[in-house]
């Protein structure tokens, strides 16, 4: 018997190896190593991410991402650096084979500067006449969706480390939001659904103060009068100066930051923790008005 | 095994595994998946699980030694 070698499966294993060393060597105070950790957790978790991955990266029929012949593949990869030629094969196969071929690095390339490439949803928006923008917002909850998925298939592994979410946090994303009011509701659904994007966390927290601007005369068009009839509503059985006071902050926050306002005087939040702190407290005194006043009804 | 220790291992058994890319043979069969089988000592389960679904090699008939008496007519 002769001996005829697969390279991909060498290349495979030395993937799979390279990423056990990262395991066993990464910076938990690095956002970049923490990134890796976390994806490298739901391809470990997951045999079947690379496939599922593969099915993005092809745009088959069933997701949001743009589809990719044959010489589109072959230029995904070259785009990206990697001398990937498809040869023929059943395309989603082939692309998975390439993914395992690759190290926790690699993946997070392919991920971030191809698969998630704003110029080809454009392209494929046009060319099929879709809405971009709500082609891409798709597409990134089917990701987040695979990457939810594969952590999940392990009990054990602890999901509110994923998104540096906490498990309050995660029950108020996935509320889904029901008033009387269409607008207020669109509002709070588009500021959710945007800060999934790191890059649209600026226009998630300008939306979410939209949205507490508006909800401040739910119950009438004066602002003033509805706001105190809300305050009164939340603070039932607690501190209403508190929940005052937390309106009032606020308010003022979304005036001085250049969150309601842009003019030059308005001060930049330049820092993604801040963003995330902000928008956390606002979505929870939203949160506690919608639930107040949805309990009121009744 | 400290953390370390293991990092150390899985570098040494990474560079043996590339160095059997160029000469796997029939004949050096047997230390390859002694090979094989140090690295997975060092994978977790969801490792390990990956690591043996890897084709490394396809066994193929040698025709270098055919004779006559070989062929099936």
């Amino acid at each position: 018997m002769a001996i005829e070698i697969s390279n991909i499966g060498f290349k495979q294993a030395e993937a799979l190896l390279s990423d056990s060393i990262f395991l066993l060597n990464f910076d938990g105070n690095s956002p970049e190593d923490l990134k890796l950790y976390k994806l490298l957790k739901a391809r470990q978790e997951n045999p079947d991410f690379e496939t599922e991955l593969a099915d993005f990266v092809c745009g088959e029929a069933n997701n949001s991402f743009p589809y990719r012949s044959s010489y589109f593949l072959t230029k995904f990869f070259t785009d990206l650096g990697f001398e990937y030629t498809h040869d023929g094969t059943t395309r989603r196969f082939w692309v998975k084979d390439v993914l395992l071929q690759m190290s926790i690095r690699e993946l997070s390339l392919v991920i971030e500067k191809g698969l998630f490439n704003k110029r080809d949803f454009r392209k494929e928006a046009k060319k099929d006449n879709k809405d971009f923008e709500e082609n891409y917002q798709n597409a990134i909850k089917e990701f987040k969706n695979l990457f939810n998925d594969s952590l999940s298939i392990d009990a054990g592994v602890d999901l509110s480390y994923l998104l540096d979410f906490n498990v309050n946090a995660e029950l108020l994303f996935d509320k889904q939001v029901q008033t009387d009011d269409d607008e207020l509701n669109k509002l709070i659904k588009e500021a959710k659904d945007r800060f999934f994007n790191p890059k649209d966390k600026q226009i998630a927290i300008e939306k979410l103060w939209d949205a507490f601007e508006r909800i401040k005369t739910y119950y009438e068009g004066n602002k003033k009068q509805s706001s105190e009839k809300l305050v009164s509503i939340i603070s039932k059985n607690f501190n209403s100066d508190l929940l005052e006071s937390e309106f009032y902050s606020l308010t003022k926050i979304g005036n001085e930051y250049r969150i309601r306002h842009h003019e030059t005087d308005k001060k930049e939040i330049t820092e993604q923790k801040h963003l995330n702190y902000l928008f956390f407290r606002m979505l929870t005194l939203i949160d506690l008005c919608l639930t107040s006043i949805n309990e009121n009804k009744i | 095994m400290t953390n370390t220790e293991k990092q150390k291992h899985l570098k040494e058994k990474l560079n043996e595994l590339i160095r059997f890319k160029a000469i796997l043979t029939a004949d050096n069969l047997d230390d390859f998946n002694k090979l094989k089988k140090d690295i997975l000592d060092l994978l977790d389960d969801n490792q390990k699980l990956r690591f043996n679904q890897i084709n490394f090699y396809n066994q193929t008939q040698d025709y270098s030694n055919f004779g006559v008496d070989d062929l099936p007519f």
